[in-house]
């Protein structure tokens, strides 16, 4: 189970509208690479670990993944608050808005709504912490690309703190697949 | 459910930043242990803030009411939890 803390993990307080970056952020919300990818991903692969650590691992970051998702919904409402019409217009957030208004939608940057298809949960934990190493990469390249497009510091802040979790994601998978291995070089089968 | 001296910073902002320094801090150490279960000095470094935070939590909710509903019986005329500002919110 969950209990919910009414903070964020980080603090977020953009003082400006922005609804180009917001389109642009929406991608780590439900994108190919992204942090309800990543949650789903860690929370369903967490039932076929073998060991204590890998449990643990995957349950703690996976949720840490959910404290994610709720930094890039808050980012997200907030570079759209205040926005004008004209402002959705210029900015190209005119076609997110038919759809969805100011809504938070899991989509990545083109629109494109989130699917399961992202992720894999294969059953096999060596197979799966390799999976994860790759994601979590691909989730920081992604911050580096959104943070290139950014130029408010309240914007380029938590992202920044986000690339920077991937990064420590990426060493504690590899911890993980290392003992992993080492477990079943021990474990003789005749 | 005021309490002067219960809180070392009486603005809520800070006590908050102060709250999730520490909270982030138990959580990425938490996973750090999760790789590394026998590193006794982190253990004890873990231990040490999960004290702290315990200590901070409380007062925070006494002055300022609910982070975590399950820990918070500071309700009496109204339910607190439901009062604004929520943490997507820009106003503190």
């Amino acid at each position: 189970m969950w209990q919910y803390q009414k903070n964020l993990e980080y603090p977020i307080r953009i003082k400006n509208p922005d609804p180009r970056m917001a389109k642009l952020i929406i991608t780590q919300y439900g994108g190919g690479d992204g942090e309800l990818g990543a949650a789903l991903r860690y929370l369903s692969q967490r039932f076929t670990m073998p060991t204590g650590e890998t449990k643990g691992l995957l349950t703690d970051v996976g949720t840490e993944e959910l404290a994610h998702l709720e930094m890039i919904g808050t980012m997200c409402t907030q570079l759209l608050d205040g926005a004008t019409c004209k402002q959705l217009r210029e900015s190209g957030y005119d076609t997110n808005y038919v759809e969805h208004g100011i809504g938070v939608y899991p989509a990545n940057a083109a629109g494109v709504p989130f699917t399961a298809s992202y992720i894999q949960s294969k059953g096999d934990p060596v197979t799966d912490l390799t999976e994860n190493l790759a994601a979590e990469q691909k989730a920081k390249q992604t911050y580096e690309y959104l943070i290139d497009m950014a130029d408010d510091p309240d914007v380029i802040a938590p992202l920044k703190f986000l690339r920077a979790r991937e990064i420590i994601h990426f060493q504690r998978f590899g911890e993980a697949l290392q003992k992993v291995q080492e477990l079943n070089g021990r474990k003789k089968y005749y | 459910m005021e309490n002067d001296n219960s809180c070392a910073c009486a603005n809520k902002a800070e006590a908050l930043r102060e709250i999730m320094a520490l909270n982030f801090a138990l959580t990425d150490l938490i996973q750090y242990l999760d790789t590394h279960p026998n590193d006794t000095e982190t253990i004890k470094l873990y231990n040490n803030l999960v004290s702290r935070y315990r200590t901070m939590l409380e007062n925070y909710q006494n002055i300022f009411g609910p982070l975590i509903a399950q820990t918070y019986d500071g309700s009496t005329d109204s339910w607190d939890w439901v009062d604004n500002p929520w943490p997507w919110n820009k106003e503190v």
